[in-house]
């Protein structure tokens, strides 16, 4: 089974250290797409199919807070895996955010083994060949 | 606070964003190569507002940026043409050097906005730096991979009123 994911981050820089880091991973990934604020991802999120965001918090137009509870105003997004890679480093807007059910944090600089370890923690075990070995009996 | 403090804290800081993000070498000033006449140096800078607000800004070679932009994506340095992406990642990477300085600054209660990152002329940053030994400022120098990088922060308040809570 691939993946698909979604990338928000207004630095396009960010945004491709994300995808090269998942390719990298060994993640079986469909589909990487990618938006620069929050507005994009929700567009992108009503056109398609996303196992897992990836969001930053501080970004223009739509941030990532106003993101995450617009998604949670809507049955087929509210179990939408969000992870959010930020720089931000108030305890409390953390909390805050943990609050909103995001499913980890991840603060920035960060490397390619967290962001696998995450993706693993978060979607699960794969084999070699792409399978989701929690399902394999 | 002193401002002697603040200016180690914005070394140790950059030192490590440049390391863990920009896997690049990073050492004090002393190291690096003084002379940067030739190069084009962008500078970039990011508005906070907080418990306190401020400015910070970064200055550093065109050259460097291209080889933390290839370092980020894991790239060769040639497959980085065009400035664009180099003063991305200087961008970037202040970014995160200031979400990292102001909570280590503020301490880890502190609620601060940080603005998105930007160009600014480098005529503006010379500006700042010549205010770096204000009360209300501080800078410090690194040297990456060998070229000279400024960082200066500049606050809405004198130094010693800011407390790390």
């Amino acid at each position: 089974m691939a993946f698909n994911f979604l990338i928000v981050d207004d630095s396009v820089i960010i945004r491709s250290m994300l995808v090269k880091t998942l390719q990298a991973s060994g993640v079986p990934t469909n589909e990487v797409f990618q938006a620069g604020n929050g507005q994009e991802a929700l567009d992108t999120l009503a056109a398609n199919w996303v196992d897992m965001v990836f969001a930053d918090i501080n970004m223009p137009i739509m941030d990532g807070v106003e993101m995450i509870e617009n998604m949670q105003k809507e049955e087929v997004f509210r179990g939408l895996p969000v992870v959010v890679v930020s720089t931000e480093g108030s305890e409390t807007k953390i909390e805050r955010l943990w609050n909103k059910g995001i499913r980890a944090f991840i603060r920035k600089p960060f490397t390619p083994e967290i962001i696998r370890d995450i993706v693993q923690d978060v979607l699960g075990e794969w084999d070699e060949t792409g399978n989701d070995t929690a399902t394999d009996f | 606070m002193k401002q002697e403090t603040i200016r180690q804290l914005i070394f140790k800081v950059a030192r490590d964003v440049f390391e863990k993000a920009a896997f690049a070498l990073t050492e004090q000033a002393a190291e690096a190569d003084e002379s940067m006449e030739g190069h084009l140096m962008p500078a970039v800078s990011l508005n906070f507002e907080g418990p306190f607000m401020g400015v910070m800004a970064m200055i550093a070679p065109l050259e460097l940026g291209k080889m933390t932009a290839a370092n980020m994506l894991g790239v060769d340095e040639e497959d980085i043409q065009d400035a664009g992406s180099a003063l991305d990642a200087l961008c970037e990477l202040l970014n995160i050097v200031c979400g990292n300085f102001l909570p280590a600054l503020a301490g880890s209660k502190a609620e601060f906005r940080i603005g998105a990152p930007a160009a600014m002329a480098p005529e503006a940053f010379q500006l700042m730096i010549e205010t770096a030994d204000n009360a209300n400022a501080a800078a410090s120098q690194l040297a990456v991979e060998g070229y000279l990088v400024r960082i200066v922060a500049v606050f809405g308040v004198p130094i010693e009123d800011i407390a790390n809570d």
